[in-house]
């Protein structure tokens, strides 16, 4: 066993992929039964190149068979038809997302106004959780290469980020309940959204979105009432209209009446921001499901005309951060006997300074092959 | 390399996508088609079947690999860091086709050419 950082994870001697077919699965201790492994697709490694990349295809498992193996897992739990559909969307919808945030998969943009974004030199752009989960910035820089991104991160945007995980905290020890399966959608609010606002910093003009003081009076305050007679409004709909009031006050105060865009990967938030002639950007995610015959890990960008590649460690390592553990193994039978590899980010003993440098536990050896360098 | 996409029956491409740095004399089968028009269905079969004209020589990875291309590597994508990497030609030659196909699959008259 040991604590790695990515870099450290991409050079172990004992990850070292080699050409074949490989099983990804995951186990959850927020829902699945102790000792459960559920199918999370197949990785295609076609080969390494001398320095050591692999490239590889990911063949995502079908909606069926991951509703079976979801109810074979939960078949002695309190589980239901409409808990097992919505188990298969969340993870489902988790993986397409992971892929999208690698770049290997891209997003489709609908965006308000669409000729501004193309004609000016300068778009300002507000970012909600979703936006900041989903990677959608650096799609938004690479299909509009020109336009220089002004980027606005809303305070409410972080706390969202504390408050999940808080709950993610609070239900850490609870015992495994199907029902927890939509803890896979909160994850990456958490880590991702935290390492993503870290590089948007580091990478464009990035500004803090502070809180209108009267409306921050006016809602915050509905979520510390506890009187049963009165109906608490929902948590996100209050952030969701702290952001656009927000927005509305950034464009006023900065005479800027166009050009200023909510970017959101909320469906609702982006029409009703519309609605209240607020531009919008919607990354609107593909299925993987379409992928018949899998997922590269390269794509070529014809917008920039430059490759996209993801390596077999990132792509794992993202997995991690949503679903928790993540195992790793050749195509055989034998589980016992079969190389393996167990990866765990959210392992008890992780310190401090292992949530800033993003570690992993990483368990077992993929072994050595004589076709480990080469197609 | 230069693939032309063509949309209709015409000879006026809709598109011709040119990427540096790729041998397909190295790509089997597409090193036969060179120059010449392949159609949707065709393009899906050849697709199947892609792949390197032999396994690699260590001394000589520039037959196999397109070297030193510069790439978004791991999410890094839309700025101005790139990576240089080695990519073997039937990987790249694959993607920009299956692009081409995503893109322009709907069409029933799409064609390509490699040039």
């Amino acid at each position: 066993m040991a604590f790695l950082s990515l870099d450290e994870f991409t050079s172990s001697p004992d990850a070292r992929f080699f050409k074949g077919t490989w099983i990804v699965e995951y186990h959850d201790r927020t829902h699945l039964p102790k000792g459960t492994y559920l199918d999370l697709g197949k990785v295609e490694i076609e080969g390494c190149t001398p320095d050591g990349n692999s490239f590889f295809r990911f063949h995502p498992p079908s909606r069926g068979c991951l509703k079976q193996c979801i109810h074979d897992a939960w078949k002695d739990e309190n589980s239901n038809e409409k808990t097992e559909t919505n188990a298969v969307k969340v993870i489902l919808d988790q993986l397409g997302e992971s892929m999208v945030r690698l770049g290997i998969l891209q997003p489709h943009f609908e965006i308000s106004d669409c000729k501004f974004i193309t004609e000016r030199p300068f778009a300002v752009v507000v970012l909600d959780t979703n936006a900041l989960r989903n990677g959608a910035v650096r799609h938004l820089q690479e299909q509009f290469p020109t336009t220089q991104l002004w980027i606005i991160i809303p305070t409410v945007t972080l706390m969202e980020i504390g408050e999940k995980a808080a709950t993610i905290k609070s239900r850490a020890n609870d015992n495994p309940r199907p029902s927890n399966s939509a803890l896979i959608r909160s994850r990456p609010q958490v880590t991702i959204a935290s390492q993503a606002v870290k590089w948007i910093r580091e990478r464009f003009p990035t500004e803090t979105l502070e809180l209108v003081p009267e409306l921050l009076r006016a809602f915050r305050g509905y979520e510390t009432r506890r009187d049963d007679a009165y109906k608490e409004p929902d948590r996100i709909s209050i952030n969701d209209r702290l952001i656009l009031e927000g927005i509305k006050d950034l464009r006023r105060q900065r005479n800027l009446p166009e050009g200023v865009y909510l970017m959101s990967g909320d469906k609702d938030m982006s029409w009703l921001a519309r609605l209240e002639g607020i531009q919008t950007i919607y990354p609107d995610l593909p299925d993987i499901q379409g992928a018949s015959d899998g997922i590269n890990s390269t794509r070529y960008s014809a917008e920039s005309q430059t490759d996209v590649v993801c390596s077999i460690h990132r792509f794992l390592w993202d997995l991690t951060h949503v679903f928790s553990k993540i195992r790793v193994r050749k195509c055989s039978d034998n589980l016992q006997k079969c190389e393996k590899l167990e990866l765990f980010y959210y392992y008890p003993t992780k310190l401090v300074n292992d949530w800033v440098d993003d570690k992993l536990e990483v368990t077992g050896s993929l072994g050595s092959s004589s076709t480990a360098e080469t197609f | 390399m230069i693939i032309e996409v063509f949309e209709s029956a015409n000879d006026e491409a809709t598109i011709e996508i040119e990427i540096d740095n790729v041998d397909v004399s190295r790509v089997l089968p597409f090193r036969e088609n060179v120059g010449e028009r392949i159609a949707k269905e065709k393009l899906k079969t050849l697709l199947t079947e892609v792949g390197p004209i032999e396994a690699v020589n260590p001394d000589e990875p520039e037959n196999y690999y397109a070297q030193n291309v510069p790439v978004w590597q791991d999410g890094d994508i839309g700025t101005e860091k790139t990576t240089l990497m080695d990519i073997p030609h039937h990987i790249r030659l694959r993607v920009v086709l299956e692009g081409v196909l995503q893109k322009y699959g709907t069409s029933d008259n799409l064609q390509i050419r490699i040039s």
